[in-house]
């Protein structure tokens, strides 16, 4: 779902076709090299849904360019994506991040607390059960919950610390973009 | 139902650099309760020490409102000055002023003018023992190793008995196992008497002691949900990449 509306996002963005989309993405995303076959599925899906539609109607196979525009619900979906919460922990930021506009970022903003929230939430769940010290010469079994659970604990921090930065870098753009209107 | 023990309502402070003013706490909120094991993490100058300070009563804060064990610090601090209440104990870094003063007589410093002699050594070789020091007891700052100088700074910290205990990042300079022993303490300490523990880190695998971690940047502080409710709101990752 997040992918399909990243995909739906750079439609509004500015109507494409599936190979330049997926370089549009491509282009957003460091090591990610999405082909145009992965984006038809996207762009499938959300015609379903009545969100895009082919600018060509007849256009079905073929070598020709089928360029998708958004509909009027596409854009109120996508507004609704990037305004709530998307369940915590799964991602759908990160593609929201890539696909942000200068309006949506009081949204984000919030939604970059919440996120937070959810890893400190992960982290006290995990720390309940802090165990032992570590101890691998004793039975392997908790010496290897105890690593993961470590493992998992770092991950958290350093998650913690990317939203702290993305939160940061947003609310600056938009303290420099207010005085200008 | 129990009031907690220290709670922060919409705390601010800002420092002025020049014509520059820096917004360290941001309308900062949360509330300890006695026997809570609490840890702020945040990075490098993200405002922690300043926010244990006004938790303290050791640094007034601009507004809000600060009660710990149902007193006003704000007005205590307003009335006799910002200064560390009897019943808080704070972790000082430092060592003794004295290079030839043994450890029991450096922890029993705070003891010193309201007790007896004999009395504020045998509570400072209690303290010593909780965190098993007791053997550093006859020790100088300069023999012991940065963990043994850690453990004596908390039993200086808890010498008093108090209702909390705040510490700034208390394992910095310590090696994994030394900084397991040194939150294993701390986590006794507030499991085993009572005493609510505040402290800051800058990492959060130091955390995996503490009952409660909180999240301090750009003045903001990040709570967990309420223990209630948290099993319902989380949900573990259904993809390590597709993290955000």
């Amino acid at each position: 779902m997040s992918f399909q509306n990243a995909v739906l996002g750079l439609v509004i963005e500015r109507p494409g076709y599936g190979y330049e989309l997926a370089q549009r993405i491509n282009g957003r995303v460091t090591g990610l090299a999405v082909s145009g076959t992965a984006v038809y599925p996207a762009l499938v899906a959300l015609e379903t849904k009545g969100w895009v539609r082919r600018r060509d109607p007849t256009a079905r196979t073929g070598r020709g360019r089928i360029v998708f525009d958004p509909t009027h619900e596409g854009r109120e979906g996508f507004d609704a994506w990037m305004d709530h919460p998307s369940p915590p922990l799964r991602g759908d930021l990160r593609w929201k991040i890539t696909v942000a506009t200068f309006e949506k970022l009081p949204a984000l903003i919030e939604q970059t607390r919440e996120e937070e929230q959810a890893c400190l939430d992960r982290i006290e769940l995990l720390t309940s059960d802090a165990g032992g010290p570590l101890d691998p010469l004793a039975a392997w079994a908790p010496t290897g919950r105890l690593l993961l659970q470590r493992t998992d604990v770092k991950e958290l921090q350093m998650k913690i610390e990317a939203l702290q930065e993305v939160r940061a870098t947003m609310k600056q753009a938009l303290r420099q973009r207010s005085p200008r209107g | 139902m129990n009031r907690p023990l220290l709670s922060l309502d919409r705390v601010s402070k800002s420092y002025w650099r020049g014509r520059h003013e820096t917004l360290v706490l941001d309308e900062v909120s949360f509330e300890l309760d006695a026997g809570e094991f609490a840890a702020i993490f945040g990075q490098r100058a993200s405002g922690k020490t300043t926010l244990l300070r006004i938790a303290a009563g050791i640094e007034p804060c601009d507004s809000g409102s600060v009660t710990f064990d149902g007193e006003d610090l704000v007005s205590r601090a307003r009335r006799r000055g910002a200064s560390l209440h009897p019943r808080i104990g704070w972790m000082r870094r430092e060592g003794p002023f004295l290079p030839s003063m043994e450890m029991l007589d450096y922890v029993a410093l705070p003891l010193l003018r309201p007790l007896r002699h004999e009395e504020a050594h045998r509570l400072a070789t209690r303290a010593l023992r909780r965190i098993g020091a007791d053997h550093l007891a006859r020790a100088r700052w300069r023999e012991l190793s940065n963990a043994e100088r850690t453990l004596v700074m908390i039993a200086q910290a808890i010498v008093r008995e108090p209702a909390l205990l705040i510490a700034d990042d208390p394992t910095m300079g310590l090696s994994t196992t030394e900084r397991e022993d040194v939150l294993s303490h701390l986590r006794d300490i507030a499991e085993d008497t009572g005493m609510a523990v505040l402290m800051a880190v800058p990492d959060v695998p130091d955390m995996l002691r503490s009952h409660t971690v909180m999240s301090l940047s750009d003045g903001e502080l990040i709570r967990p949900t309420r223990r209630s409710a948290r099993a319902d709101v989380i949900e573990f990752p259904r993809g390590r990449g597709e993290s955000a």
